[in-house]
């Protein structure tokens, strides 16, 4: 708690034969954030063949995922499948190498690929053929105007036929032209279109050119004139009997699809994720070093797994390698990955501390802290006890749903159900049960106007305690933050940082805590303490700004003012909550007296559950952000870097497969 | 000014400028969000949230709204500043000042929307970002929460209820 987990180095060396084995396993463990060797004139290793297969094959198998993903009957999803989501079965794999996965997996698409291929080909072609027929549709009711057979339409010979279609307005000018430029050796129907104009034109073969110019110039769209004989309306009644075959045949082949994938889908996937590992595995092969015969591997461990690695390396190369555990040295601090380690109770609220960024290695890492000042900020601005009671059963039910995955949802889940928890309590103290709702009951049972429950203040009536409760709990949230900066910066050796930076606003926060008791013999002290705190501070702004610290000093310590009063936010949002509240009930009591049909209560109902609701989870969007900013800004703002690097070891990504490594590691 | 005059302006002015304000805000964050929903309907869940959050500031507006009026006695009774009195102009003119100062940092949910309308940008591209791209949406809120502290000590010291 408060420390990140203790970091060590781990180097190996060993015979390039065991490769395979070794990556195997630490991609197995995942407890190893690999490092490049930095040694100069050696070789790099660089991704065989088989590597590059098991890209190929996985770049392949998306291709197939995709295709039989959109023909998988869906089962479950709903609401009760996000709440409660069924685990995933993991399927058995047997290591033996990475040719023996790559043959495997040879093996299987040359089953299933080719299976796949002919129904994704036959769906596609016939989707084709749809559109090629439907577009002819389209042409033979253009045609429909002229009732005649189509075969004529297509005539070549000494005399020719073009079919197309313009603009109306160009039309006569078009006919005029025609019977100009071929000397009148023209015929041509004109039909109406909306606003265009079918026409169709028959020539001598002759002016063939002269013709094609002219139809040119005027843009006259030709029109491709579908095969067979008969009228258009004819030919359109063939080929909507055709367009019906083809759908018919379409869906027969959708049903072999989706036959395809409840057969193949949960297979492909499984390979997929096989290959998917070996690809990813061999991204660390340009960060070994290599000679002809060994090979050289280094990385971070974490100091609980370093023995199970180095016994699992040891047993992997048979004993035949050289492994160097060594503790972080001083320089390095920079560049030791993080992994935060805190107790159960605590370790979902990483979450938000990853969010702004981990810890550096000789950091305090502030989870346990953020667990209760986020969880207390988010109950002080939702402040209501029965908005705390829905947004804690929601989370309550996601918790138990999600806690074997301890996946994204689980850890918000539980934020949010500690949240609930410190709403709950908030909105007992300001008397808050769906803003005013409870009062307004209480008061129409007991005819007594001013009936209310039990608070120690209303905050709409009285405003002021409330305002002074959050720039008191600001001052504390502040003062811890600029106590654990003192407390770091003396440790880490930065002895002038902590007096001269961290030590002055301890000092001036302890003095307006001191004047804000108001009693008279404090005021001394309070007054010694601040003076002290501003002239230090005064120097750390010379020491570090020299000419411009006077400036600085304005700027800095009206900055402080600004991030202390910010904590205002807690009061304003705590007061919307219960005014949002008010006016549902307000509204839901102005339609509540319409007698007629009962259309009072029951809209009043509504507007009631649906504004509540609505008002529920747009308060708690708002306390989640301002909870999470007074933590960002104005908290981290005191002493927190965020600037370390996280741990991101080795890891494969197992959800459906498990690798079962042979004894000998598949040597 | 009568009373009412101040009292229905500033009501008029918290509920109409934050409103207003925030009719841009989230007009600025929707168009962005209608186009990345378009690239990826995934987005919609991302894009909503941060379209939803210059409407802050309107309800802001509004709970000053009901405040004043009911501080006022318009809601529940009768207009308590109807005698044109100096301790009735007092106490009206600061609800007006009360409905005014929402009312103006209430145009806060302009840039806001601005800022979520980059944020639903950046979500689309790297969904990660979504976090951070909402409190870069709220810095721009601080504003009107100041504006609605400062308000609801106006109207709950200077006037009462």
């Amino acid at each position: 708690m408060f420390r990140p987990e203790e970091m060590v180095k781990i180097e190996v060396i060993t015979l390039n034969r065991y490769k395979d084995a070794l990556l195997t396993y630490l991609h197995e463990a995942g407890a190893v954030e690999v490092r490049e060797v930095e040694v100069k004139f050696t070789q790099k290793d660089s991704p065989n063949e088989y590597y590059r297969k098991a890209a190929s094959y996985s770049i392949i198998m998306s291709r197939i995922v995709e295709f039989l993903k959109g023909y998988r009957k869906t089962r479950g999803g709903g609401i009760k499948e996000f709440i409660f989501p069924k685990e995933k079965p993991k399927r058995k794999y047997e290591y033996e190498g990475i040719e023996k996965l790559i043959k495997d997996v040879e093996n299987f698409l040359g089953k299933t690929e080719p299976e796949i291929k002919i129904v994704e080909n036959k769906i596609s072609s016939i989707g084709t053929e749809i559109e090629r027929i439907n577009e002819l549709i389209e042409i033979l009711k253009l045609l429909s105007p002229l009732d005649i057979d189509v075969s004529y339409l297509r005539h070549r010979g000494l005399v020719e036929v073009t079919v197309g279609v313009v603009e109306r307005q160009k039309v006569t000018d078009l006919i005029n032209t025609l019977k100009k430029e071929t000397g009148n050796r023209v015929v041509i129907v004109e039909k109406d279109l909306d606003d265009r104009a079918l026409i169709v034109v028959a020539n001598l073969a002759r002016d063939h050119d002269k013709v094609n110019a002219i139809l040119a110039k005027f843009s006259v769209e030709r029109l491709e004139i579908p095969e067979g004989e008969g009228t258009p309306a004819e030919l359109i009644r063939d080929y909507t009997a055709k367009l019906e075959e083809k759908r018919k045949e379409l869906t027969k082949a959708k049903e072999e699809a989706s036959k395809l994938a409840d057969k193949y889908y949960e297979e492909v996937l499984f390979y997929k994720e096989l290959v998917d590992n070996e690809r990813d595995k061999a991204t660390i092969l340009p960060m070994l070093a290599r000679t002809n015969m060994t090979f050289a591997l280094k990385g971070w461990v974490p100091r609980p797994e370093a023995q199970k690695i180095v016994e699992g390396i040891r047993k992997i190369t048979k004993e035949k390698a050289y492994i160097n555990i060594k503790d972080p040295e001083i320089h390095e601090v920079d560049d030791i990955p993080i992994k935060l380690k805190n107790p159960g109770w605590a370790r979902p609220f990483e979450m938000l501390t990853e969010m702004y960024g981990v810890p550096k290695y000789n950091e305090i890492d502030p989870t346990p802290i953020i667990a209760f000042t986020y969880s207390f900020f988010f109950g002080f601005m939702l402040t209501d006890f029965l908005y705390g009671l829905i947004v804690g059963i929601v989370a309550a039910l996601l918790v138990m749903g999600h806690k074997k995955f301890n996946d994204g949802t689980y850890k918000f889940a539980y934020t949010l159900l500690w949240s609930a928890f410190f709403t709950m309590i908030m909105g007992i103290l300001f008397g808050s049960y769906f803003g005013n709702a409870l009062d307004i009951v209480l008061q129409y049972f007991s005819g007594n106007p001013e009936a209310h429950v039990w608070r120690i203040v209303d905050p709409l009536r009285e405003p002021l305690p409330v305002l002074l409760a959050a720039l008191g709990i600001g001052l504390a949230h502040l003062f811890l933050g600029y106590t654990t900066g003192f407390y770091l910066r003396w440790k880490n050796g930065d002895k002038k940082g902590a007096v001269l930076e961290q030590l002055p606003w301890m000092l001036i926060i302890l003095s307006i805590a001191l004047f804000a008791t108001q009693r008279a013999d404090l005021k001394l002290p309070a007054e010694g303490i601040f003076g002290v705190g501003i002239v230090l501070f005064a120097i750390g702004e010379i020491i570090n700004n020299g000419g411009l610290a006077a400036l600085m000093i304005i700027s800095d310590f009206f900055g402080f003012v600004g991030t202390w009063l910010s904590y205002a936010r807690l009061m304003a949002l705590a007061l919307a909550t219960g005014g949002i509240a008010m006016v549902i009930n307000v509204l839901a009591g102005m339609v509540w007296p319409i007698k007629f049909l009962y259309i009072g209560p029951i809209v009043g109902i509504i507007i009631f559950i649906g504004g509540q609701l609505f008002s529920t989870a747009i308060n708690s969007l708002g306390a989640f952000v301002h909870s999470l900013r007074l933590h960002y800004v104005e908290f981290f703002g005191t002493f927190y870097s965020g600037d370390g690097k996280p741990f991101s070891p080795f890891r494969a990504k197992r959800e459906i497969s498990k690798l079962e490594l042979k004894a000998d590691g598949g040597v | 000014m009568d009373p009412i005059v101040y009292v229905s302006l500033g009501a008029a002015l918290a509920a109409g400028l934050a409103g207003a304000a925030s009719a841009f805000g989230v007009g600025v964050a929707g168009a962005a969000a209608a186009g990345v929903v378009a690239e990826d309907e995934k987005n919609f869940k991302n894009a909503l949230i941060l379209e939803g959050l210059p409407m802050t500031q309107s309800i802001y507006g509004l709970i000053t709204l009901f405040l004043i009026l009911l501080s006022a006695g318009i809601i529940g009774g009768g207009f308590r500043f109807a005698e044109p009195n100096t301790q009735n102009l007092i106490k009206s003119a600061i609800l007006f000042g009360a409905g005014l100062t929402v009312g103006l940092t209430g145009l806060s949910a302009i840039p806001q929307g601005i800022i979520a309308s980059a944020g639903i940008g950046a979500v689309a591209k790297n969904p990660k970002t979504f976090t951070q791209g909402i409190i870069f949406a709220a810095m721009a809120e601080t504003m009107a929460i100041f504006g609605l502290v400062g308000a609801l000590i106006m109207i709950a010291t200077g006037v009462g209820f």
